[in-house]
Formats: C-alpha cells, structure tokens, sequence
C-alpha cells in the first residue's frame, strides 16, 4: 500500500511537469529532445575552451588537458547540486502546498520524505547532467577513455547529490525543527535564506581567500601552475569533488570506499530527518508576521497609472512569496551581495586599490573589448529568468478581474516588463560599473557599457516574456508549479542555453577566423542590436493576440 | 440597463452554443436572479457582459455603450465579482482597493471615503492592513464585493456571490444588493440557491442548456403552476421539460 502511495506521490510530482499535452511517447520524446538541445548548447558554451584546446596545451604543457576539463566538470557540478539540492528540500518538503493534503494521510514520515527525496534527486540529477556530461564526454576525448573512468565518473555523478542532500536534510530539518517553535514562517523564510546565503557566501571567500594564499602569480603560466595546491587546500569545501577526482583519475580504491561510506551515510540522514521533519513542517502556515503590520487608518490613497501600479504589483508579489521570491529574485540579491563581498574584500583588504593605482588599465581597454565583456557576462546573468517567463501565467486567479476593468491591459503589462527589466539592469548595473568604478575607468568606457548594458538587458527580457504570451499557462494551483516548472520556464530555459551557445560558439568562430575583436564585438552588438527590434515586433504581436485569444476562450 | 441584442456564444470549432442567440432587456432598479443548472450557460453569459469573453455574434450594450466597440466606457459603467474571491493574494486590502478605485478613476479623497464607509458596513475596516492571503474565504469574498462597490457602478454584475459566506456577511451582501438597486442600478447575479432567488430578487432569468427558458418576475412565473408550488419544483420542471 505504501509503495502505492510513493509512486502516487512521485508520479504526481512527474506529471506536474507538463510540457505539452501530447502522448506519453511524444512527451518523452519531446523531453529527450530539450536535453539534447540543453547539452548542445552547454557544448557550444563551451566551445571557446575546445577550440583553443591546443593554445591552452602549449600554455600549461605540464597539464592534462582532460583533467582540467574533469576537474572544471566536477567543481560547477559540485556548486550546482549544492545550490540546487538547497532550492529544491525548501521548495518541495516545506513550501509546497500540497504538503497540508498529504498531511492528513496515515503515511509515515520516512515513506513520504523518501518519496520526496527520490523527486529531488531526480531534478538534480536532470540538472547536473546538462552540465557535468558535456565536461565529462571532454574528459574521455582529451584524457582517454576507460571503463573503470567511466564507472567511477557514473559513481560520482550518481552519489554527488545524495551527499548535497544529507547535508541540505541536517541542516534544514534542524532549522526548521527549531523555527516552528516560534510558530513564524516568515522568521523561517528569513533564517533559512540568510543561512543559505552564509554557506555560499563562505564558500567562494574562502576559495577566494585560499587562491589568493598561493604566492604573488607575476604570470598566468605560474598563476595555472598553482592550481594543484589550491586544489588540495580548499578540500573541506570541495572534498566530494576532489574523492571524485582522485578516484578517476588515479583509480584510488580508499577514496571509493570513502564516497560510498559517505553515500549510504548521506541516506542514512533521511532516519534523522524523518524524526524532526513532520514536528518541523507541522504548523509552518500557521505563523504571523515578524513584522506585525500596524493596523493604520489614516491610509494615503495614492493615484498611480496601471503601469504603475501593476510594476509596484510585480514587486510586491515577488517579494511577499517566499516561492516566488527563491524563484526569481533571489538569485539576482545572491549574485549581487557575494559580488559586492568579492569586490569589497579585493578592494579595502587585498590591497586592489593600491594595485591599481600602478596600472593604467584604460590603455589595455578599447570600446570593442569593452562591448564584448560586457555582452558576454551580461547574457550570462540576466536570462534564465523565471520572474519574467511566469510574469503572465502568475496573473491566472486575477486575469478574469483583469479583464473586467476598464483599463487597457497591454499598457498595464508594460509595468511588469519594466520591473524585469530594472530588476536585471540594476544587477549588471552594480555588477559592471562598481568593477569599472574600482578600476578606475574611464567615462566613454562607461558609456559603452551603460548602452551595451541596457541593449542586451532589454533583448533577453523581452524573451522569456515573448515566451510566457504565446506558451502562457493558466492552469496551476502550487506556486511552486508556475514559477519553476511550467510550459514557458522550461521553453525559457532551453531558449536561454540556445542563445548563450550561439553566442559563446559565435565569439569563438568569429574570433579565431578573424583575429579582430572589433568585427567581434560589432557583429555581436549588430546581432543583439537586430534581436531586439525583433523581439519588439514579436511583443506587440503577441500582446495583440493574447488579448483576442483570451476572450475567445 | 443592459441590452443583450442577439449575443450567442460558441467555443473553439465547436458548432454547438454555449449562449444560444439571446435578445434580453434589464432594466435599472431591479435585482435580477440568473439561475440555471450547472453548465447551463451563467458564467459564460455573465462573462459575456461583463467583456471578459467575446460574443461570437450580437452586442452587448451596457448603459447604451458597446461592450465590444467602446469596452472602457462600458466597463466604466459596471463592476463584476467572479466567482472565485482567490485574487491579488499578495496585496492587502488597503492595496486591492486602492488598485480597484484608481482604474476606475475615483479621486482618492473619495475613494478614501468610500473604502472607510463600505468595509465598516462590511466589518472589515480592522483587517484591510493584512495581505488577501492571510484572509478566510469570506473575508476575500467581502474585499471582492467592496472593490466592486467602491465606484458606486451603475451595473453590479456577481457570479455565485454568495458562496462561502457565513449567514451575517451573506446578510449584509443581500441589504446591499438591495439597497444598490433602490439607488436605481442595476444588479444582476447568478444563483444556485433558489431560496435567496425567491426571496431577493425582483426577476428571475432561467437559463438551461445555452438557451433561456424564462424572463419575468416570480409572481408570474408562480401563476403558471399550481397554486402552493415552490420554486424549486417549478425550476426543476423547467429544466426537465427543457432536456
């Protein structure tokens, strides 16, 4: 009867994510097809380090070329499943409303928590794949192929995530345990936030902290040549990663024995979660406020646009849910205080102030290298956005009141263009210009990158927002379902790896046939700049149809 | 007063009617009962009028505006509660309202006015500080008629208004319904309760697959039966003639 339950669980949770409603052979064959396009991309994201493989094998000839490939493999899939497995134990074993039906079922903990667990270990698994595979085929390519390899890198694949969520059970279950003493689920959100963003934030300052220990790098040869002692020194943070590469590169048999003692201790952790789990989740909905909202009277009314108001709306609704909010937000706040940490820790302690004040590095600039810096790091951060690609199906209770009004509705859906807009902007905003400030330079360089910065921040938003007009989805009822694993976020995202691959394998092509980063950079400011108008089209046309589309229906 | 001139609605390819072609005149100062069983065409009807769904053939007129050609000014002219209160659950009161009065342009001195005095009369002027959220499903459904209230609309349309209600809000929403009317508005909702029909409304219009069956007061619609008989068996006669 239990196993009846898992799978009834399990499968619902499958079936949530929908793509298209076609047969169960097409859907899979369609799900097939969206991997394949993902991992094609993240090799053409990755081409640049393919085509330059033989300039980067006579820079460090000491090196096999296939281990730095596993080695980078193994690290982003490392910081990945960390952050995801994080996301996702909050997400579906706290904040999913389903949580309340199941309940009141007479299912014990450790079936519905494995159940649970098997779900999240299967979305982290989809999610590393994408990226730890490509890295990995790299491996076999440039190092070598062997069976034994192939096993232990299936090993680590495989138990990677089962140690990220021990560590993610412990530590959230402990929290959660303790918050529901309080009876506030806001406190909860903020506790668990703020330790998540602790953890990572510890992370990436003691790796930067440990690369900076190395010695003073006088050339990049030297500064490559130190990896292997960095590597060694930041094990307690990576040390599943460094077993892993160990393991496969030099077939340790004691470091296997370690990562499956781990792995089984990793799913051992599930006994302890499920005695603090249901006293953790019982009674989390129940909470107030810690900020108890005064009850005022005397209340201004104020006299907005419908842009406006449906802007301010955006952000309330995206900071008032804590869903939404570690769906969408979230990771814009993350990158921007780790940044603003890095930034101020290489500045006020490391001494890049002093440094820079001997280097002249506006000589070593010129406008193309600038517009191709800041195109490259700027699709980097602002796609994969979740707010923009639900903006619309987030509307789907209100969108019936919506229509009733007397308002016109493309003018007011402008506003929540805008907010995702601003929201992007600002974060490459503070990411480009606080580095161009500390660097000192110069105004026109600015400029540059102020243009370059709102051109390309207004084409990848117009995207996922094109996206959720035509695909848009209206039939939800968990929050959780809307903003991360509806029709538009996933379409969102395949387009998001397409374009970043096009754009990645185009700078490599076009870099290595011309040797001039100016027909670099114009052709790709030419291709954004074209985009956009594009996409411009395409909104309006959308708006349009959306508007006789939903009344038809 | 809303003027349904030949409206009919068909969905997607379908060649069946959801609305079968209508011709209705309501008149101002009434309260008007739409009842019907499940599927029978309210909703589709009420969203018709209220400009949430097209027509596929007719017009609607609301005050003498198209509710197809000149939708803003119509829309002016009327408010419309759906029958789901779960909207702007990330807006408190205060919020929802605001947002309600500025698109249909109430000076805010007015709509400051308007909100003191409506959600006093509906017992909820201590909570409109707190998100929709965190209200029960017939506080939101009091926020709801309040914000359709707000602009004092000349067309109150309501879709199954009173469900979820306990007996006093139910109370208050009903001396409303009545009082808007005495004002010389119009009120039109849908119903399954044929009690509140019998009891608050001044027409009834009984709609049974896609077509309507009748228009008229209750009176003259009692006098066409046997003398004694309830309007639930003389509904429920309708219907089942009408299948």
């Amino acid at each position: 009867m239990f196993s009846k339950i898992l799978f009834n669980i399990f499968h619902k949770d499958t079936q949530s994510i929908r793509l298209l409603k076609t047969s169960k052979l097409k859907k899979s064959l369609f799900t097939l097809f969206l991997f394949v396009v993902i991992i094609g991309s993240v090799c053409a994201i990755i081409s640049p380090l393919i085509i330059y493989s033989d300039d980067i094998k006579k820079l460090i000839p000491m090196f096999n070329l296939g281990i730095i490939f596993l080695i980078i493999g193994f690290y982003i899939m490392y910081t990945i499943c960390f952050i995801s497995v994080f996301g996702y134990m909050y997400a579906y074993c706290y904040l999913d409303k389903n949580i309340n039906n199941y309940l009141v079922l007479p299912i014990n903990p450790k079936t519905f928590i494995n159940t649970k667990l098997v779900f999240i270990y299967y979305n982290v698994i989809l999610i590393c794949g994408i990226v730890f595979l490509p890295f990995l085929a790299l491996y076999f390519v440039y190092g070598g192929f062997s069976p034994i390899s192939l096993l232990s890198a299936l090993f680590y694949f495989l138990t990677l995530p089962i140690i990220m969520i021990y560590f993610a059970n412990v530590i959230i279950g402990t929290i959660m345990f303790f918050v529901n003493k309080l009876k506030n689920k806001v406190l909860a959100k903020y506790l668990v936030v703020g330790l998540y963003m602790a953890i990572i934030f510890a992370i990436y300052i003691s790796f930067l902290i440990i690369t900076q220990t190395g010695g003073e790098n006088e050339d990049i040869q030297a500064l490559i040549a130190s990896v292997t002692g960095i590597m060694n020194k930041i094990k307690p943070v990576f040390f599943y990663a460094n077993l892993g590469v160990s393991v496969l590169n030099h077939h340790d048999i004691f470091n296997f024995i370690i990562m499956l003692v781990l792995s089984i201790g990793g799913y051992l952790s599930i006994i302890y979660f499920s005695k603090v789990y249901y006293p953790g989740v019982i009674g989390f909905n129940e909470g107030g406020s810690i900020f108890k909202r005064k009850n005022k009277t005397n209340v201004k009314m104020q006299n907005n646009s419908m842009t406006k108001w449906f802007f301010m709306k955006e952000f309330k609704e995206l900071t008032r849910n804590t869903t939404y909010f570690f769906n969408t937000l979230f990771g814009n706040i993350i990158v921007v205080v780790i940044y603003l940490g890095i930034m101020a820790y290489q500045y006020f302690i490391n001494g890049l102030k002093e440094e820079m004040a001997s280097i002249n590095i506006n000589s070593l600039l010129s406008i193309p290298l600038v517009i191709v810096i800041v195109i490259s790091i700027g699709t980097f951060f602002t796609l994969f956005n979740n707010g923009a690609a639900s903006s619309l199906s987030r509307e789907a209770k209100n969108i019936k009141i919506i229509q009733s009004l007397p308002i016109n509705f493309t003018k007011a859906f402008f506003g929540k263009v805008l907010f995702h807009f601003l929201v992007d902007f600002f974060t490459l905003f503070i990411f480009i210009i606080i580095a161009m400030s500390m660097l000192s330079i110069n105004i026109t360089y600015m400029g540059i990158a102020i243009l370059t910065i709102i051109i390309v921040t207004l084409a990848t938003i117009l995207i996922p927002i094109c996206i959720d007009l035509r695909f848009y989805n209206f039939d939800w009822e968990s929050e959780t379902v809307v903003v991360k694993r509806s029709r538009p976020i996933i379409l969102n995202m395949v387009c998001s790896f397409v374009l970043m691959g096009v754009i990645y394998a185009m700078s490599a092509l076009l870099y290595i046939n011309t040797q001039d980063i100016k027909v670099l950079a114009f052709s790709l400011a030419g291709f954004f700049i074209l985009l956009l108008f594009v996409l411009i089209f395409v909104y309006n046309k959308l708006t349009k149809r959306f508007m006789s589309q939903i009344q038809e229906k | 007063m809303i003027k349904l001139n030949n409206i009919s609605k068909k969905y997607g390819g379908s060649s069946k009617f959801a609305v079968a072609p209508v011709n209705l005149t309501i008149d101002d100062g009434k309260i008007i009962g739409f009842i019907g069983p499940n599927g029978a065409g309210k909703s589709t009807t009420l969203n018709m009028i209220s400009g949430i769904l097209s027509p596929s053939e007719g017009d609607i007129l609301i005050n003498n505006h198209s509710i197809i050609h000149d939708a803003l000014e119509a829309k002016m002219e009327m408010s419309y509660v759906q029958d789901n209160p779960d909207v702007f659950l990330k807006l408190t009161g205060y919020e929802y309202l605001n947002f309600i009065g500025n698109a249909y342009k109430v000076e805010p001195s007015l709509l400051k006015e308007r909100i003191a005095t409506l959600s006093k009369e509906y017992l909820m002027d201590d909570k409109l500080n707190q998100l929709i959220d965190s209200y029960s499903h017939g506080m939101r459904q009091k926020i709801v008629v309040i914000g359709a209230l707000i602009h004092d609309p000349k067309v109150l349309l309501l879709d199954e208004p009173l469900t979820g209600l306990d007996p006093q809000a139910s109370r208050i929403l009903k001396d409303s319904m009545r009082d808007h009317a005495n004002k010389g508005n119009t009120v039109l909702f849908s119903t399954h309760v044929l009690e509140v029909a019998e009891k608050l409304c001044d027409e009834i219009i009984i709609i049974n697959q896609g077509q309507i069956v009748y228009q008229g007061s209750l009176e003259d619609l009692k006098a066409k039966y046997q003398e004694g008989i309830s309007l639930e068996d003389i509904f429920l006669t309708i219907i089942s003639a009408n299948v």
